[in-house]
Protein backbone atom coordinates (compact mmCIF):
# COMPACT_ATOMS: atom_id res chain seq x y z
CA UNK A 1 0.00 0.00 0.00
CA UNK A 2 1.57 3.23 -1.55
CA UNK A 3 2.03 6.47 0.98
CA UNK A 4 1.14 8.14 -2.76
CA UNK A 5 -2.27 6.08 -2.76
CA UNK A 6 -3.16 6.79 1.00
CA UNK A 7 -2.28 10.27 0.32
CA UNK A 8 -4.33 10.53 -2.52
CA UNK A 9 -7.19 8.70 -1.08
CA UNK A 10 -7.21 10.95 1.93
CA UNK A 11 -7.32 14.19 0.04
CA UNK A 12 -10.06 13.11 -2.23
CA UNK A 13 -12.26 11.66 0.73
CA UNK A 14 -11.37 15.80 1.74
CA UNK A 15 -15.24 17.34 -0.12
CA UNK A 16 -16.81 13.88 1.75
CA UNK A 17 -15.61 14.63 4.72
CA UNK A 18 -16.11 18.07 4.75
CA UNK A 19 -20.21 17.36 3.77
CA UNK A 20 -20.10 15.05 6.37
CA UNK A 21 -19.10 16.88 9.69
CA UNK A 22 -22.37 18.86 10.23
CA UNK A 23 -24.07 16.22 9.27
CA UNK A 24 -23.10 13.64 12.00
CA UNK A 25 -22.62 16.24 14.10
CA UNK A 26 -26.52 16.79 14.18
CA UNK A 27 -26.78 13.33 14.24
CA UNK A 28 -25.05 13.05 17.37
CA UNK A 29 -26.90 15.99 18.51
CA UNK A 30 -29.88 13.95 17.70
CA UNK A 31 -29.55 10.86 19.00
CA UNK A 32 -28.45 12.05 22.38
CA UNK A 33 -31.79 14.27 22.42
CA UNK A 34 -33.90 10.81 21.56
CA UNK A 35 -32.74 9.85 24.83
CA UNK A 36 -29.63 7.58 23.44
CA UNK A 37 -26.38 8.07 25.12
CA UNK A 38 -23.26 9.80 23.86
CA UNK A 39 -21.58 6.38 23.34
CA UNK A 40 -24.63 4.22 21.36
CA UNK A 41 -24.73 7.19 19.38
CA UNK A 42 -21.41 6.28 18.30
CA UNK A 43 -21.99 2.66 18.58
CA UNK A 44 -24.48 3.65 15.52
CA UNK A 45 -22.09 5.70 13.53
CA UNK A 46 -19.03 3.12 13.80
CA UNK A 47 -20.76 -0.17 12.85
CA UNK A 48 -24.17 1.39 10.49
CA UNK A 49 -22.26 4.33 8.31
CA UNK A 50 -25.02 5.35 6.73
CA UNK A 51 -26.26 8.45 7.17
CA UNK A 52 -30.26 9.03 6.34
CA UNK A 53 -31.09 5.44 8.10
CA UNK A 54 -29.36 6.27 10.86
CA UNK A 55 -31.81 8.97 12.12
CA UNK A 56 -34.43 6.67 11.28
CA UNK A 57 -32.92 4.04 13.39
CA UNK A 58 -32.93 6.36 16.68
CA UNK A 59 -36.29 7.55 15.71
CA UNK A 60 -37.30 3.89 16.00
CA UNK A 61 -35.69 3.06 19.04
CA UNK A 62 -37.11 6.44 20.82
CA UNK A 63 -40.56 5.28 20.01
CA UNK A 64 -42.66 2.52 21.35
CA UNK A 65 -41.91 0.66 18.28
CA UNK A 66 -39.24 -1.80 19.98
CA UNK A 67 -35.63 -1.97 18.63
CA UNK A 68 -36.09 -5.10 16.37
CA UNK A 69 -38.53 -3.38 14.81
CA UNK A 70 -36.04 -0.63 13.66
CA UNK A 71 -33.91 -3.45 11.75
CA UNK A 72 -36.16 -4.04 8.64
CA UNK A 73 -36.62 -0.41 8.45
CA UNK A 74 -33.01 0.66 7.92
CA UNK A 75 -32.28 -2.36 5.83
CA UNK A 76 -34.86 -1.51 3.31
CA UNK A 77 -33.74 2.00 3.36
CA UNK A 78 -30.35 0.54 2.75
CA UNK A 79 -31.09 -1.29 -0.33
CA UNK A 80 -29.53 0.51 -2.35
CA UNK A 81 -26.25 0.11 -1.36
CA UNK A 82 -26.81 -4.16 -3.33
CA UNK A 83 -25.86 -2.25 -6.73
CA UNK A 84 -23.07 -0.21 -5.21
CA UNK A 85 -20.42 -3.02 -5.28
CA UNK A 86 -20.57 -4.32 -8.94
CA UNK A 87 -20.62 -0.94 -10.43
CA UNK A 88 -17.65 0.13 -8.11
CA UNK A 89 -15.66 -3.17 -9.10
CA UNK A 90 -16.38 -3.09 -12.68
CA UNK A 91 -14.74 0.95 -12.55
CA UNK A 92 -11.71 -0.29 -10.07
CA UNK A 93 -10.60 -2.46 -13.05
CA UNK A 94 -9.16 -5.30 -11.37
CA UNK A 95 -9.30 -8.96 -12.26
CA UNK A 96 -8.61 -10.31 -8.19
CA UNK A 97 -8.96 -7.55 -5.96
CA UNK A 98 -5.73 -7.60 -3.79
CA UNK A 99 -7.57 -6.21 -0.53
CA UNK A 100 -9.87 -8.05 1.16
CA UNK A 101 -13.36 -7.76 -0.08
CA UNK A 102 -14.95 -6.52 3.33
CA UNK A 103 -12.46 -4.02 3.55
CA UNK A 104 -12.96 -2.83 0.06
CA UNK A 105 -16.98 -2.80 0.91
CA UNK A 106 -17.40 -1.91 4.94
CA UNK A 107 -17.33 2.23 3.86
CA UNK A 108 -19.19 2.07 0.73
CA UNK A 109 -21.74 4.89 1.07
CA UNK A 110 -23.33 7.03 -1.27
CA UNK A 111 -21.08 9.90 -0.42
CA UNK A 112 -17.96 7.24 -1.03
CA UNK A 113 -19.22 5.82 -4.44
CA UNK A 114 -20.13 9.08 -6.05
CA UNK A 115 -16.45 10.36 -5.35
CA UNK A 116 -14.77 7.15 -6.31
CA UNK A 117 -16.47 6.90 -9.47
CA UNK A 118 -15.77 10.20 -10.20
CA UNK A 119 -12.19 10.19 -9.33
CA UNK A 120 -11.12 6.58 -10.16
CA UNK A 121 -9.73 7.34 -14.03
CA UNK A 122 -7.51 10.26 -12.23
CA UNK A 123 -5.98 7.03 -10.06
CA UNK A 124 -3.07 4.54 -11.70
CA UNK A 125 -3.94 1.05 -12.03
CA UNK A 126 -2.08 -0.27 -9.43
CA UNK A 127 -3.07 2.09 -6.50
CA UNK A 128 -7.01 2.03 -6.93
CA UNK A 129 -7.47 -0.22 -4.14
CA UNK A 130 -5.27 1.23 -1.68
CA UNK A 131 -6.64 5.07 -3.05
CA UNK A 132 -10.57 3.38 -2.77
CA UNK A 133 -9.44 1.93 1.07
CA UNK A 134 -7.91 5.92 2.17
CA UNK A 135 -11.21 7.59 0.38
CA UNK A 136 -13.49 5.23 2.67
CA UNK A 137 -11.29 5.99 5.87
CA UNK A 138 -11.34 9.49 5.51
CA UNK A 139 -15.15 9.70 5.20
CA UNK A 140 -15.48 7.10 7.50
CA UNK A 141 -13.28 8.71 10.30
CA UNK A 142 -15.12 11.83 9.80
CA UNK A 143 -18.33 10.48 10.50
CA UNK A 144 -17.38 8.87 13.84
CA UNK A 145 -15.40 11.73 15.07
CA UNK A 146 -18.65 14.15 14.11
CA UNK A 147 -20.97 12.15 15.90
CA UNK A 148 -18.87 12.30 18.88
CA UNK A 149 -18.18 15.38 18.45
CA UNK A 150 -22.17 15.97 18.02
CA UNK A 151 -23.32 13.73 21.10
CA UNK A 152 -21.03 15.64 23.43
CA UNK A 153 -20.44 19.17 22.40
CA UNK A 154 -23.77 19.84 20.31
CA UNK A 155 -25.62 21.68 22.77
CA UNK A 156 -22.80 24.25 23.48
CA UNK A 157 -23.39 25.76 19.36
CA UNK A 158 -25.02 28.77 19.49
CA UNK A 159 -28.46 28.73 18.14
CA UNK A 160 -27.96 31.95 16.08
CA UNK A 161 -25.11 30.90 13.94
CA UNK A 162 -27.85 29.31 11.74
CA UNK A 163 -25.68 30.11 8.53
CA UNK A 164 -22.65 27.67 9.34
CA UNK A 165 -25.54 25.53 9.76
CA UNK A 166 -26.65 26.45 6.26
CA UNK A 167 -23.47 26.18 4.77
CA UNK A 168 -21.98 22.86 6.02
CA UNK A 169 -25.70 21.58 4.90
CA UNK A 170 -25.12 22.72 1.29
CA UNK A 171 -21.58 20.55 1.02
CA UNK A 172 -23.58 17.71 -0.10
CA UNK A 173 -25.56 18.53 -3.26
CA UNK A 174 -22.40 21.25 -4.12
CA UNK A 175 -20.18 18.15 -3.62
CA UNK A 176 -22.32 15.64 -5.84
CA UNK A 177 -22.96 18.76 -8.40
CA UNK A 178 -18.88 19.04 -8.76
CA UNK A 179 -18.89 15.12 -8.93
CA UNK A 180 -21.33 14.68 -11.61
CA UNK A 181 -19.28 17.62 -14.07
CA UNK A 182 -16.64 15.06 -13.86
CA UNK A 183 -18.74 12.22 -14.64
CA UNK A 184 -21.32 13.46 -16.96
CA UNK A 185 -18.09 14.01 -19.73
CA UNK A 186 -18.01 10.19 -20.20
CA UNK A 187 -21.70 9.38 -19.63
CA UNK A 188 -24.23 8.93 -21.98
CA UNK A 189 -26.26 11.66 -21.83
CA UNK A 190 -29.49 10.00 -22.32
CA UNK A 191 -28.18 7.74 -19.10
CA UNK A 192 -27.81 11.17 -16.84
CA UNK A 193 -31.07 12.61 -17.99
CA UNK A 194 -33.19 9.60 -17.43
CA UNK A 195 -31.70 9.20 -14.07
CA UNK A 196 -32.51 13.21 -13.08
CA UNK A 197 -36.23 12.70 -14.68
CA UNK A 198 -36.90 9.62 -12.51
CA UNK A 199 -35.58 10.61 -9.60
CA UNK A 200 -37.45 14.24 -9.62
CA UNK A 201 -40.64 12.33 -10.36
CA UNK A 202 -40.04 9.39 -7.37
CA UNK A 203 -39.96 12.41 -4.75
CA UNK A 204 -42.69 13.81 -5.62
CA UNK A 205 -44.31 10.62 -4.55
CA UNK A 206 -41.94 8.14 -2.64
CA UNK A 207 -39.25 8.90 -0.16
CA UNK A 208 -36.11 10.03 -0.87
CA UNK A 209 -34.21 6.51 -0.71
CA UNK A 210 -36.60 5.06 -3.18
CA UNK A 211 -36.95 7.60 -5.49
CA UNK A 212 -32.45 7.00 -5.14
CA UNK A 213 -33.19 3.24 -6.36
CA UNK A 214 -36.16 4.38 -9.04
CA UNK A 215 -33.69 7.10 -10.40
CA UNK A 216 -30.31 4.60 -10.30
CA UNK A 217 -32.40 1.76 -12.25
CA UNK A 218 -33.85 3.71 -14.42
CA UNK A 219 -31.02 5.70 -15.60
CA UNK A 220 -28.53 2.89 -15.55
CA UNK A 221 -31.39 0.43 -17.83
CA UNK A 222 -31.39 3.18 -20.23
CA UNK A 223 -27.90 1.56 -21.42
CA UNK A 224 -30.05 -1.36 -22.48
CA UNK A 225 -30.91 0.63 -25.39
CA UNK A 226 -29.27 -0.19 -28.16
CA UNK A 227 -26.84 2.47 -30.31
CA UNK A 228 -28.86 3.86 -33.43
CA UNK A 229 -26.06 2.51 -35.42
CA UNK A 230 -27.27 -0.56 -34.34
CA UNK A 231 -31.19 -0.74 -34.53
CA UNK A 232 -30.09 0.27 -38.25
CA UNK A 233 -30.73 -3.24 -40.54
CA UNK B 1 -28.28 1.12 26.54
CA UNK B 2 -30.26 -1.63 27.08
CA UNK B 3 -28.82 -5.55 25.54
CA UNK B 4 -32.03 -5.26 22.93
CA UNK B 5 -30.77 -1.75 21.92
CA UNK B 6 -27.08 -2.61 21.31
CA UNK B 7 -28.75 -6.02 19.28
CA UNK B 8 -30.91 -4.08 17.43
CA UNK B 9 -28.01 -1.52 16.61
CA UNK B 10 -25.60 -4.05 15.86
CA UNK B 11 -27.99 -6.24 13.23
CA UNK B 12 -28.57 -2.94 11.54
CA UNK B 13 -25.18 -2.83 11.03
CA UNK B 14 -24.64 -5.93 9.58
CA UNK B 15 -27.28 -5.73 7.93
CA UNK B 16 -25.95 -3.20 6.01
CA UNK B 17 -22.42 -4.42 5.94
CA UNK B 18 -23.80 -7.65 3.82
CA UNK B 19 -26.29 -4.84 1.26
CA UNK B 20 -22.77 -3.48 0.29
CA UNK B 21 -20.08 -6.77 0.73
CA UNK B 22 -22.10 -9.93 -0.63
CA UNK B 23 -22.83 -8.05 -4.43
CA UNK B 24 -19.44 -7.67 -4.53
CA UNK B 25 -18.28 -11.55 -3.39
CA UNK B 26 -20.69 -12.39 -6.05
CA UNK B 27 -19.44 -10.07 -8.80
CA UNK B 28 -15.78 -11.05 -7.85
CA UNK B 29 -15.95 -14.47 -8.18
CA UNK B 30 -16.96 -13.61 -11.87
CA UNK B 31 -14.09 -11.45 -12.93
CA UNK B 32 -11.82 -12.32 -15.15
CA UNK B 33 -13.80 -15.59 -15.96
CA UNK B 34 -15.60 -16.68 -18.98
CA UNK B 35 -18.86 -15.97 -16.72
CA UNK B 36 -17.82 -12.59 -16.40
CA UNK B 37 -21.06 -10.18 -17.25
CA UNK B 38 -20.48 -8.78 -21.08
CA UNK B 39 -22.53 -7.10 -22.87
CA UNK B 40 -25.86 -5.57 -21.67
CA UNK B 41 -24.96 -6.69 -18.19
CA UNK B 42 -21.72 -5.24 -18.56
CA UNK B 43 -23.38 -1.56 -19.71
CA UNK B 44 -25.80 -1.61 -16.72
CA UNK B 45 -23.40 -1.75 -14.31
CA UNK B 46 -21.00 0.87 -15.96
CA UNK B 47 -24.57 3.17 -15.93
CA UNK B 48 -25.25 3.08 -12.22
CA UNK B 49 -22.21 5.12 -11.55
CA UNK B 50 -23.62 8.55 -13.69
CA UNK B 51 -26.70 7.45 -12.95
CA UNK B 52 -26.17 7.12 -8.87
CA UNK B 53 -24.09 10.45 -9.10
CA UNK B 54 -27.18 12.05 -10.85
CA UNK B 55 -29.93 10.75 -8.51
CA UNK B 56 -28.11 11.79 -5.55
CA UNK B 57 -27.24 15.33 -7.09
CA UNK B 58 -31.45 15.66 -7.47
CA UNK B 59 -32.08 14.14 -4.13
CA UNK B 60 -29.69 16.45 -2.27
CA UNK B 61 -30.36 19.40 -4.02
CA UNK B 62 -34.53 18.57 -3.82
CA UNK B 63 -35.00 20.03 -0.41
CA UNK B 64 -33.73 23.79 -1.40
CA UNK B 65 -35.34 23.93 -4.63
CA UNK B 66 -39.06 22.21 -4.46
CA UNK B 67 -42.13 24.29 -4.21
CA UNK B 68 -41.93 23.95 -0.39
CA UNK B 69 -38.72 26.21 0.09
CA UNK B 70 -38.91 29.72 0.11
CA UNK B 71 -38.12 31.76 -2.94
CA UNK B 72 -34.87 33.20 -1.27
CA UNK B 73 -33.51 29.93 0.05
CA UNK B 74 -34.46 28.84 -4.06
CA UNK B 75 -32.28 31.76 -5.06
CA UNK B 76 -29.17 30.62 -2.89
CA UNK B 77 -29.40 27.33 -4.12
CA UNK B 78 -29.35 27.91 -7.71
CA UNK B 79 -27.02 30.92 -7.52
CA UNK B 80 -24.82 28.08 -5.11
CA UNK B 81 -24.79 25.40 -8.10
CA UNK B 82 -23.83 28.07 -10.55
CA UNK B 83 -21.37 29.20 -8.42
CA UNK B 84 -19.60 25.61 -8.06
CA UNK B 85 -19.74 25.08 -12.24
CA UNK B 86 -18.23 28.04 -12.62
CA UNK B 87 -15.61 27.30 -10.08
CA UNK B 88 -15.35 23.78 -11.45
CA UNK B 89 -15.03 25.04 -15.41
CA UNK B 90 -12.27 27.51 -14.05
CA UNK B 91 -10.26 25.30 -11.44
CA UNK B 92 -11.47 21.79 -11.59
CA UNK B 93 -10.90 20.04 -8.63
CA UNK B 94 -13.64 18.81 -6.31
CA UNK B 95 -13.32 20.34 -3.14
CA UNK B 96 -12.97 24.53 -4.27
CA UNK B 97 -16.18 24.39 -6.41
CA UNK B 98 -17.88 22.28 -3.18
CA UNK B 99 -16.72 24.72 -0.25
CA UNK B 100 -17.22 27.88 -2.99
CA UNK B 101 -20.69 26.45 -3.74
CA UNK B 102 -21.01 25.64 0.13
CA UNK B 103 -20.03 29.74 1.15
CA UNK B 104 -22.12 31.20 -1.55
CA UNK B 105 -25.42 29.69 -0.37
CA UNK B 106 -24.49 30.29 3.82
CA UNK B 107 -23.63 34.35 2.82
CA UNK B 108 -26.44 34.72 0.90
CA UNK B 109 -29.03 35.83 3.34
CA UNK B 110 -26.40 38.04 5.14
CA UNK B 111 -25.49 39.63 2.12
CA UNK B 112 -28.79 40.42 0.92
CA UNK B 113 -29.96 41.53 3.88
Amino acid sequence: MTARAARRGLLDSLPVAVGYLPIAFSFGLTAVQSGLAPAAAVLVSAVVFAGASQFLLIAVLASPAGPASAIPMVLLMNARHLFYGPSLLARLNVDRPRLPLPLLSFGLTDEVLAVALARVEHVPLDDREPWFLWVQAGAYLTWVAGTAAGAMLGHEIPAEWTFLHDGLAFVLPALFLALACDVARGASPIVVAGAVVATAAGLAALPAHWALVAGIIVGASLTLIPPRTERLP
Amino acid sequence: MTLATALAILACGLGTFLLRYVPLVVQGRHRGKATAPKGPTARWLHGIGPAAIAALLVASAWPYLSSDTSPARQVAAVLALATVYGVKRWRGGIALPTLTGAAVFALFPALTG
